[in-house]
């Protein structure tokens, strides 16, 4: 807790919905900060209190890097990660293996499959799983622009790289069934097991029922 | 001594308690005071503890004092030998947290069955007279608690279940199409687990059950069937009504829709039991799913026991707290508003027994 709490606690004791704070550009700035995820208004408060004492220079980068945030960034044209360029970083890299393509959820799982480094295909992120309960339909996601690069990029192997979950099992399980009939293509999805530095002992049954199921030859263990 | 057994508990802003707290002794403990000053509450923090969640009634956030923005619930365990820390705190813009030993526990679901417990409460009236909804709640947690192969395939059930049911919702009777396939497929796939599991556990039970009816009496012979909504393939059956459900918008065949028929000397206790004979079966049921915990787990639940005198005359009150003095149970608590009833029940058992007042808080 840094020390200037006390002197705010009077404030943050109050009701926030009839508070008064004196200054309209404050209550605006509270208000628009309180908008992000996870941020409350007392956090909101925290936030504005502390951006009104910070130096000027570093609040112009603030404003000048949502800017460009909101007006500069794009979706790469091919896979539809974020990106500076119409078409990313990633699928304009020429040593990339263009026919293995690796089907995620979205760019967090592009930055943590590259963080591996045992990946050297190209990427197509759905931007989301599909989920009736948050009214996420295939519709809403980058189904239609995903089947239309399997022929014209000759894919071999399309990797599903989504979560272990009801809604990660029923997008692959769409995915798999909207394939072009007669398509030759392998479709493999990510393997589930223990962890590693995770002890047997520790493990939920249904990952290690898992690992049992889908073991492995013992060589290839040896490799990285 | 009992192998599972509450030292200590501490409880801050829950329900009742703006604080309080607790040394209990390792066999009975007498809960003892005017209602509405918490008693109940004391077993609720002890559920709690055991399952992550309340027994007797609403939520986590209903479990908040009045005007307060957070509950803890701090106790010190004897297990199997050794000392362990339990805490749970919730504060509604929170998660809930439970930590063993200080380290956080990631998955609740993985803390099912190391601390077990066993209410017998007024409300479990409503396991006869309720819905099967009760009724699958109650042999779920049974199972749960010593099956974690059980736990995933129900709890991936239940989230494959919303997700069908928000589609045939959102899709205002036409047809989903293709978006089913995969639902359909992982009920199935889940309730194949699922069912044959459900099926067990009744034949487990129902020695028990047999056996306890036979010594508490109010009965001759009692039962447990487990009648599956859909007996064969669950495929069929969703596809066969699949134009039904998409017009209704939910799934009205499956797993969900199991009942357990509960009967005494042949005949539905729901229907034809008198209060006295419900009294007895849900007193025997509860106690062979201590049973069965206990067999299961290896180890003595704890057994929390809510107004006894709501199910039992004094005599017989005194001849449960007999059995219960045996070697075969573990930490007991007791609530009751008439402190002699209690101090008669214990009468002679020394060290063995501890009654706690509770009092009004000085305003």
């Amino acid at each position: 807790m840094n020390n200037t709490r006390p002197h705010f606690a009077p404030l943050l004791r109050s009701n926030f919905a009839h508070l008064e704070y004196a200054s309209r550009i404050l209550e605006q700035a509270v208000e628009a900060l309180g908008r992000l995820p996870g941020i409350g208004r007392k956090t909101a408060l925290r936030l504005a209190l502390h951006l009104v004492r910070s130096k000027p220079e570093y609040n112009h980068q603030l404003v000048e890097a949502l800017v460009k945030l909101t007006d500069e960034i794009k979706r790469c044209r091919v896979c539809h990660n974020l990106s500076d360029t119409d078409v990313c970083a990633i699928c304009t890299q020429p040593k990339r293996d263009t026919h293995l393509l690796c089907v995620v959820e979205d760019i967090r799982d592009v930055l943590a499959i590259e963080a591996t480094g045992q990946f050297n295909g190209r990427y197509h992120v759905l931007g989301g799983l599909i989920s009736p309960m948050d009214g996420i339909g295939p519709a809403e996601l980058e189904i239609d622009s995903l089947l239309a690069r399997l022929e014209p990029e000759a894919i071999r192997e399309l990797i599903f790289a989504l979560g272990a979950t009801v809604e990660g099992d029923s997008t692959a399980f769409y995915l798999f069934r909207k394939l072009p009939p007669g398509i030759e293509i392998r479709v493999t999805a990510i393997s589930r097991g223990i962890g590693v530095g995770d002890p047997l002992e520790f493990a939920d049954e249904l990952s290690l029922g898992r690992s049992i199921v889908h073991r492995i030859p013992y060589e290839n263990t040896l490799q990285r | 001594m009992s192998e599972l057994w509450l030292s200590r508990l501490e409880l801050t802003g829950f329900r009742s308690h703006e604080r309080a707290e607790f040394e209990f002794v390792s066999k009975f403990n007498g809960l003892v005071g005017d209602n509405g000053l918490g008693k109940t509450n004391v077993l609720e923090a002890i559920h709690y503890l055991s399952m992550g969640k309340p027994y007797f009634g609403g939520n986590d956030r209903q479990s908040v004092r009045e005007g307060g923005d957070f509950f803890l619930i701090k106790a010190l365990f004897s297990r199997l030998g050794r000392d362990e820390d339990l805490e749970l705190a919730y504060a509604p813009a929170e998660r809930k947290q439970m930590k063993r030993n200080g380290k956080p526990l990631d998955r609740l679901a993985d803390h099912l069955g190391v601390f077990p417990a066993v209410v017998i409460a007024p409300r479990d009236q409503e396991l006869v007279d309720g819905p099967a909804e009760e009724r699958r709640r109650f042999a779920d947690q049974v199972i749960s608690q010593s099956d974690r192969t059980y736990l995933n395939a129900l709890t991936r059930y239940q989230q494959l279940l919303k997700q069908r049911n928000a589609l045939l919702r959102s899709a205002q009777g036409r047809d989903p199409g293709e978006q089913l396939a995969f639902f359909d497929f992982g009920l199935a796939q889940a309730a194949e687990e699922l069912i044959p599991l459900r099926a067990r556990f009744c034949d487990e039970l129902r020695p028990w059950l047999e056996a306890f009816i036979d010594r508490i009496g109010g009965g001759e012979q009692a039962s447990m069937v487990y009648q599956p909504d859909v007996e064969g393939s669950i495929t069929e059956v969703l596809e066969r009504n699949r134009a039904q459900d998409v017009r209704m918008g939910y799934t009205r065949r499956g797993l969900h829709k199991d009942e357990f028929e509960w009967s005494l000397d042949g005949r539905v206790l729901r229907h034809f039991g008198s209060q006295g004979q419900q009294k007895s079966f849900l007193l025997a049921l509860k106690l062979a799913q201590y049973a069965l915990l206990r067999s299961k787990l290896e180890l003595t639940p704890l057994l929390l026991l809510d107004d006894l005198f709501d199910k039992l005359d004094a005599r017989r009150a005194g001849r449960l707290i007999e059995l219960l003095r045996t070697e075969e149970y573990g930490q007991v608590f007791v609530t009751d508003t008439h402190p002699d009833r209690i101090s008669a029940l214990f009468e002679g058992m020394g060290e063995e027994a501890r009654i706690h007042r509770l009092t009004p808080t000085p305003a």
